[in-house]
Parts: structure tokens; sequence; C-alpha cells
């Protein structure tokens, strides 16, 4: 094609080529660049109360320096015996506090509006978490790394053992390829000594990835914003790797979110990959997840991280968008329009009145024409027209018709 | 070159628009510049892109943008230019990113898929196709300088405020385009 005949064509192509943008569309586009919005004043939100709390934490580091001038090898460490002149209970910004119960080290390693992270180096300390999905609150207790979403729970530090108490809500435990789950008043030591293994449940396996739809994990009655009284314990086996390795494996999270809203996809989609439980149980990070995979040229696992949200929020305000995504995804990228329509299908059932119902409907029948199932898809366009009489898709699904007859 | 013809739904992207002054929104109402603009902006998105996929994500991107610097806008007038030139950078930016995913095999060429008008015929469709095919194998400011002259129907000047750059190098790269088609188009 040289330079003339393509700029005839062009000249062609711009009067035929038309973003067919209405009605739906824009209002479900508006309401998507909304929830970003939203999302992206957030971060600002918490970065600026980040910077307050680095600047507030330097200058408290500083201060406790000066106290622990006396003693260097204790300088990085924030004594809290019940001993000690100090204040036993360690107050974090949102209300959670950490008490040594017997004389101890907790330490505070981190302390930020998205995340806080201490050491229990020795001793036992009871934790009063304030339910906060937005907020990771980690313990490191020698082979144990307790992350937190809102409870109550006691860790007592023995050597390379660590036992957990539950007075509040519930706790999952992962020790190695088998996960336990401990309720209110239940209280057991991790790793389990060979003896005490068969209490440890069987019946869940090892951390399960992205790839995973019924990820114990992701069960709605874990660890999700909608149940906030439940923490997740992570327990590395005995031989565990250093506690530095486990630690990243939690910040995978924060990473993971980052990157997504930096609009980092493909990296963000790295993180997932190498750390599946880095994905919240909630509806939110689901998504994020999802446009990871999907703007990563991962079709096929953003479809696991939607199904998610349809199976476990389909009350949530996103739960159609994501049935309709779902749809747009297997019949446009994985060429499975059967499995398309029935997408479509939960979406306009999900939000039957909402900003998607016309394009939800359109393309399920759009979906079933090419499916083969011409009667069905028949009978969607004839409702389709009867509801949406001037409705945009009213052409394409014409021309679908007529080709399909 | 091909000048635009009476018969192009050709829209002047920076002056003159369509809808007039009086019929523009508030820039301050950012709900209405968007229900007003993002048809527009996903027009011009979707010519410049050339698939329908991204399209969704380009057009939150252009007002996500746009939402920092509504409030300071003076001139209704200016909305349409201004978002226009957010669409044709933000756009640049992912044709880029395409291009380097598809340097390292992280995806692969896939078939231009534009919606195009139902009255188009199928041999229509193929030459739009064809002529996109070729545009993907083209340096990204290339190939939006010469989308934004042939299939837009823009004049230098325009281009050159929407693409930020010189008069000269639009032409340059104008030239560096049809140079690519030629070459192409050789034995």
């Amino acid at each position: 094609m040289t330079s003339k005949l393509s700029q005839s064509a062009a000249a062609r192509a711009g009067q035929s080529v038309s973003a067919r943008w209405e009605g739906g569309d824009i209002e479900r586009s508006l309401s998507v660049t909304h929830a970003r919005l939203s999302r992206r004043q957030q971060r600002q939100k918490l970065g600026v109360g980040a910077l307050l709390l680095v600047a507030v934490s330097v200058i408290g580091y500083l201060g406790v320096s000066r106290r622990l001038a006396g003693s260097p090898a204790q300088r990085d460490v924030i004594e809290l015996g019940v001993r000690s002149d100090s204040d036993p209970v360690t107050r974090f910004a949102d209300g959670s506090t950490g008490t040594l119960i017997t004389p101890g080290n907790l330490v505070v390693r981190i302390a930020t509006p998205t995340r806080i992270e201490t050491l229990l180096e020795s001793g036992s300390a009871e934790f009063e978490v304030t339910p906060n999905p937005e907020r990771a609150f980690v313990v490191e207790a020698g082979p144990v790394l307790v992350h937190v979403v809102g409870t109550h729970f006691l860790v007592e530090r023995r050597a390379e053992r660590a036992r957990v108490s539950v007075t509040r809500g519930k706790v999952r435990v992962t020790s190695g390829t088998s996960q336990a789950l401990l309720e209110a008043g239940e209280s057991r030591w991790f790793p389990a000594e060979a003896d005490e293994a068969p209490d440890l449940v069987a019946s869940t396996q090892a951390a399960p990835g992205p790839a995973s739809s019924d990820d114990p994990v992701g069960d709605s009655t874990t660890n999700g914003a909608g149940n906030p009284d439940v923490a997740v314990v992570n327990t590395a086996p005995s031989t565990s790797a250093p506690s530095a390795s486990r630690a990243n494996a939690f910040s995978a999270r924060e990473r993971f979110v980052e990157l997504a809203h930096q609009g980092d996809y493909p990296g963000a989609y790295k993180v997932l990959s190498q750390s599946p439980n880095a994905v919240g149980a909630n509806a939110e990070e689901l998504m994020l997840a999802a446009d990871s995979a999907r703007l990563s040229s991962h079709p096929t696992e953003a479809l696991v991280y939607l199904r998610r949200v349809t199976q476990d929020f389909p009350n949530d305000a996103r739960a159609a968008l994501s049935a309709f995504t779902q749809g747009r995804i297997l019949l446009s990228q994985l060429g499975r329009p059967a499995e398309a329509a029935r997408a479509f299908q939960l979406a306009r059932r999900l939000s039957p009145s909402g900003a998607l119902a016309e394009d939800a409907l359109a393309r399920q029948a759009e979906a079933l024409f090419r499916a083969g199932s011409a009667d069905a898809a028949e009978q969607l366009f004839a409702e389709y027209e009867q509801r949406y009489p001037q409705g945009k898709h009213r052409a394409t699904l014409s021309k679908l018709a007529t080709e399909k007859r | 070159m091909n000048p635009p013809t009476a018969e192009r739904p050709l829209l002047r992207l920076v002056q003159g628009t369509l809808a007039g002054p009086a019929l523009a929104p508030d820039p301050g109402d950012f709900d209405a510049v968007f229900r007003h603009y993002a048809p527009y902006v996903a027009r011009v998105g979707l010519r410049l892109l050339g698939a329908e996929s991204e399209l969704d994500d380009l057009v939150q991107e252009v007002f996500m943008e746009a939402h920092r610097g509504l409030g300071g806008l003076r001139e209704p007038g200016a909305l349409r230019g201004w978002l226009t030139r957010i669409c044709v950078r933000r756009a640049t930016r992912r044709l880029r990113q395409r291009r380097l995913r598809v340097f390292l095999s992280l995806e692969a060429v896939s078939d231009a898929e534009l919606p195009l008008d139902a009255s188009a015929s199928p041999e229509l469709a193929a030459e739009v196709a064809a002529l996109y095919r070729r545009l993907s194998r083209m340096a990204s400011k290339e190939r939006v300088v010469w989308v934004l002259k042939h299939v837009e129907g823009e004049s230098l000047d325009e281009i050159a405020f929407l693409c930020d750059c010189s008069k000269s190098t639009v032409q340059r790269r104008l030239r560096s385009a049809e140079a690519h088609f030629e070459s192409e188009a050789a034995p």
C-alpha cells in the first residue's frame, strides 16, 4: 500500500470508523472514572498521612535513641517490659494496642497508615487490633507471622515456637501445607510438635494461587473486609526461611496495590504471580487484581479474580461490572461466546436496571448469535428492541441476526 | 497529501467546536464535562489507537488527568482542544507501550478491531483493517501525526499544538510516515 493509497484509505476510515459511545457506555465509564479518582484521592491522603507519621516516627526515634544512648546494643528496640519504667502498652494511631503481659521485648518496625509491623522478640503480648481492611497489621514472633485484620488475640514467644490464643474472632493458621482455624477461646502452639500434628486441619492444602477459584483464604468467612473479626496467622516450617523473606511475603500486597494504582499493571501482575495470596479477599482488591491481569495481557487469569467478585461479593456495587467484564473478555478475547452469554446474563441479574443493563442485554444477544443459539438470541434481540427502541446496538444486532438466519 | 473534503465528517479538534461555546458545559461540573466530551474523546482515541479494547481505559485516563486542571480552566471553549491534547499524549504513550510489548513478544499483534458504521461494506472494513495493520508497524509519534493529518484531517498547526511540538517536527514525522508506507510497498 503506497502513501497515496494509504491516504485515501485514511479518508474512508475517517468517514466510517466511529466509536459507538453513548448512554450506557458513558455512564459506566463515568462511574469507573469516579471510582478511580476516589482511589487516587485516598492514596494522596494516605501519602500525606504517611509523611506525617514518618516525621513523627523520626522525631520519636531520635528521642528514644537519646534515652537508649547508654545501652548501644538496644538502640533499635523499644523495650516495653512490664518491669520497666516505661508504659507497657504500645498505642498506635488507629487505636490498636499491643501490651506486654510478661517481661520481654516488643519492637515496632513500621507504623504507617497502611502498615503496622511489630516484632515480639521475647515474652508475651496481647494485641487489640482496630478493624481496618486498608491497613496491614503484622506481628512476627519467631517462626510465626500473624496477619491481622481486626480481632483480639495473644501471642506467646518461646524460642522457635509461638502460641496463638484467640479471645475474640477467628484466626486462620497456615503451617506448611496445612491450615487450622482457631476460634475464640482456642489456643495452640506453632509449629506443632510431631504428636500434635493431627490437630492441624488437613482438609486444606497449599496456599492457593490466582488460578484457584475456591481459594480458602479468599473465602468470605476468612479475612475479608466483610468479616473483620478474622485474622490470618501464617507459620513457616520449623526449618523456615529467614524472617526477612517472610516479611517480604507480607509486603507483596502493598507492592501489588501500589503498582496497580500507579498503572504499572505488568509489574502488579508479576507480584501477584509470585505471591498469589497478595490479593485481599475484598471486591476492591479483586477488581484491582483483575485489572492488573487483564491489562497485562492475561485475560484468563483476570477471569479468576472477576469470578471471585461475583461469587463472594454478589451484593457489592462492582459485581455487575465484574460480570460484564467477564463477558467482554470471554467474547472478545477468548472466543468463548456461550460462556460470555452466561456472564452477560449474570450482569443483568445483578443490576437489572443499572447503567450496564442495555449493554449487557445487547452483548448477551450478540454472544448467543455467535454461539449459534439463534433462537435464544432472536428472543433477546426482540426484548432489546422492545426496551430500547432507539438503542445504539440495534444496527449491530440486526446485522448479526441477518447473517445468522 | 489528501486535503479534507467537504463530505468528510471532520471535527475541528482545536477550534470551532461542533457544539459551540454556548452549549459547552461548565468546566467546574466534571460529570457534565465527561458526558459532553467522552464520546468525542473516545472517537479520537479509537482512531489513534486503532483498537477498541483499550478505549475505556484511555478515556478514563484522559478525564482523570483533566480532573486536576478543570477548576483552573477559564475558557470553556478551550476545553475541547485541551482534552484532545491529553488524549493524543495518552494514546501516544499507549501505542509506544504496545509496540514495546509486541517487540518483547509479550503480546501478539492483533488484527484491527475497529467498529465501522453499519453501512460500511466488507471491502471498506478490509481496507481500513489493512491500513491499521500497516500503522501498527510504524513508530508511535509518526503514526499519531499521520492519523491526525489523514484520518482526522487536522492542519499542520493544529497537529503541532496537539502533539506539543513544532510545525517542522510535524512535517518531518509526516515525511517519515510516508516513507514507511512507500518502503512497505516496495518489492
